[in-house]
């Protein structure tokens, strides 16, 4: 609570700064809220979707959020975003506030904390109005992270009958993620990228591509990454020929300390007459790392009929878990005999499991309509499945929405 | 059913139909500039203006669009003709760009006077209104 009284007042101080006279043109305010009833209608042993469980719920996906811009004239505005989410009780948190100069009619420059553009759609993920489902494909979506602190450059221009959108970013982040189930800290350092988009009337094509630091500090992956050089050491020791520094790699993949990191998407619109289409293919990599190579797509239609609007997903992701530095250890560490570099030997190969065990494999379908109901406000209901390949798991879900932009 | 109970339905259907189309013929939509504003201003251009995708007029000068209520029929019937989009999948394509500081959408007055007022006192002012509410103070540059 006392976390949020300080966001406020920092809030509004940044407003008391716009409302200066001397400054004062124009503060606007908009807001948008969703409200999201959901269930699960599979069975319990099948796990859950979204947060949702066997009874209705309200709080895994409702949110609203306020946004304040003060135009300071000559190019120059401040926008603040305060959200807050059911999943974290409802508790307003600031979590866009940056200052924008227009360079001129074709470039602008960003500073502040302010989204990523990973996908098409992460620009407004919280606008549920924004878009048809009642959120976005998760295979492609469920990133875990979405901002950053820094700075970025956007450019618009005209060529020809096409209008090209670059967006150079530059910046960090340190936030909290789940790790195969664990809360764990993450930096994301010297983040840097780009995303461009071409549009041509009702076709637009956008590539992205973000290379990072990524640090996450967990103790016991540290405990182990050392024990596996002390091992690796030992054996240098005791084993003629063993040359040192071969387990080095998976000491190294065994944490993640500041590993280079990289994501690349690719996706395509279409949206003509009465039909839309949409699809993005993205890419995560941490190569000196545990973590899994990550594919996930999907694609999306929908057919618009006056104020409602039909629409289906698929989607696909596939986490490819480094399982094979398990069996490279085993091939590469000896038996030696010697108690104390077997027990060391038995322990790593016990614990790697867990380490490469983000394996992942899993396909799901969805479908739902979508009903204006008000020129400032959408209805709509969801179902969606997963077919979880890894668990042997077919999780269901029905989700009912609000979208209100005001 | 007979053939002939049909005719009154269809007498009905055809009036209505007339009526409709008169309707629309009456209330068409005028967009209005400045008198001094020479700039050549196409339809596209002016879909580009209240989709925010240029703040200037061809010639280069600055431009200020003005828009309508909400629901009102100006504001559907010239949605519909410039930018091709309805008053939802306007919303929404603008409640992309102001979440994001991408943008800010036209500003709103509410009555015909008022957007003519404005017209003729800013050569930077673009707006539309009924169009039998033109007079001289404005230069019409396109109906719909």
């Amino acid at each position: 609570m006392k976390n949020c009284t300080i966001q406020v007042s920092l809030l509004a101080s940044a407003i008391g700064l716009i409302a200066t006279p001397a400054l004062a043109t124009d503060i606007r305010i908009d807001g948008f809220a969703n409200i999201v009833a959901g269930q699960m209608i599979s069975d319990t042993d099948d796990g859950s979707l979204y947060g949702y469980d066997e009874d209705l719920s309200f709080s895994p996906e409702s949110n609203y959020g306020i946004q304040f811009r003060g135009d300071l004239q000559e190019g120059l505005s401040v926008t603040a975003q305060i959200v807050g989410r059911g999943s974290e009780e409802f508790d307003a948190t600031v979590t866009w506030a940056y200052l924008t100069y227009e360079i001129n009619d074709e470039l602008s420059l960003k500073a502040g904390r302010s989204r990523v553009p990973y996908f098409i759609y992460s620009d407004f993920l919280d606008i549920g109005y924004a878009y048809h489902w009642i959120r976005p494909p998760q295979a492609v979506y469920g990133l875990g992270f979405e901002n950053q602190d820094g700075l970025t450059l956007e450019h618009l221009k005209d060529i020809g009958d096409w209008t090209s959108r670059i967006t150079v970013m530059a910046g960090r982040l340190d936030t909290n993620t789940d790790l195969n189930g664990t809360d764990v800290t993450l930096k994301i350092l010297n983040q840097v990228g780009a995303a461009w988009s071409m549009s041509y009337d009702w076709f637009t094509a956008r590539v992205a591509y973000f290379t990072s630091r990524v640090e996450i500090p967990v103790d016991d992956l540290t405990t182990l990454s050392q024990g596996i050089i002390d091992y690796d050491a030992g054996l240098a020791l005791a084993v003629p020929g063993y040359q040192e520094g071969t387990l080095d790699s998976l000491a190294d993949k065994v944490v993640f300390d500041q590993d280079k990191a990289e994501f690349t998407g690719i996706g395509f619109v279409a949206d003509k007459g009465n039909l839309f289409a949409v699809t993005e293919y993205t890419q995560v990599r941490i190569d000196d790392s545990s973590l899994e190579d990550r594919d996930s797509w999907y694609a999306s239609a929908g057919y618009r009929m006056n104020q409602f609007t039909l629409f289906g997903t698929y989607e696909k992701y596939n986490f490819n878990a480094k399982t094979e530095e398990i069996d490279k250890f085993a091939n590469a560490a000896p038996i030696t005999g010697v108690p104390a570099l077997d027990g060391a030997r038995a322990g790593i190969l016990a614990a790697l499991p867990d380490i490469f065990a983000g394996e992942q494999d899993a396909e799901g379908m969805g479908f739902g309509v979508r009903y204006n109901f008000h020129p400032s406000a959408a209805i709509k209901i969801e179902y969606n499945q997963l077919d979880n390949r890894t668990t042997d798991t077919k999780p269901q879900s029905i989700a009912i929405a609000t979208n209100i932009v005001f | 059913m007979k053939l002939s109970s049909l005719t009154p339905l269809m007498a009905a259907l055809i009036l209505l139909t007339t009526l409709l189309n008169a309707r629309i013929a009456l209330a068409e939509v005028a967009v209005i500039v400045n008198p001094a504003n020479d700039s050549n201003i196409t339809s596209d251009d002016i879909s580009k203006l209240y989709l925010g995708k240029t703040k200037k007029f061809p010639n280069g000068k600055n431009a200020v669009a003005l828009d309508r209520k909400e629901g009102s029929s100006e504001r559907i019937q010239f949605l519909e003709a410039t930018t091709g989009k309805d008053e939802s999948q306007m919303k929404s394509y603008w409640s992309r760009l102001i979440f994001t500081g991408k943008g800010v959408p036209p500003q709103v007055v509410e009555t015909d006077a008022e957007v003519k007022e404005l017209v003729s006192r800013n050569p930077d002012i673009i707006g539309y209104i009924d169009a039998a509410a033109v007079d001289d103070s404005v230069k019409v540059i396109a109906t719909f």
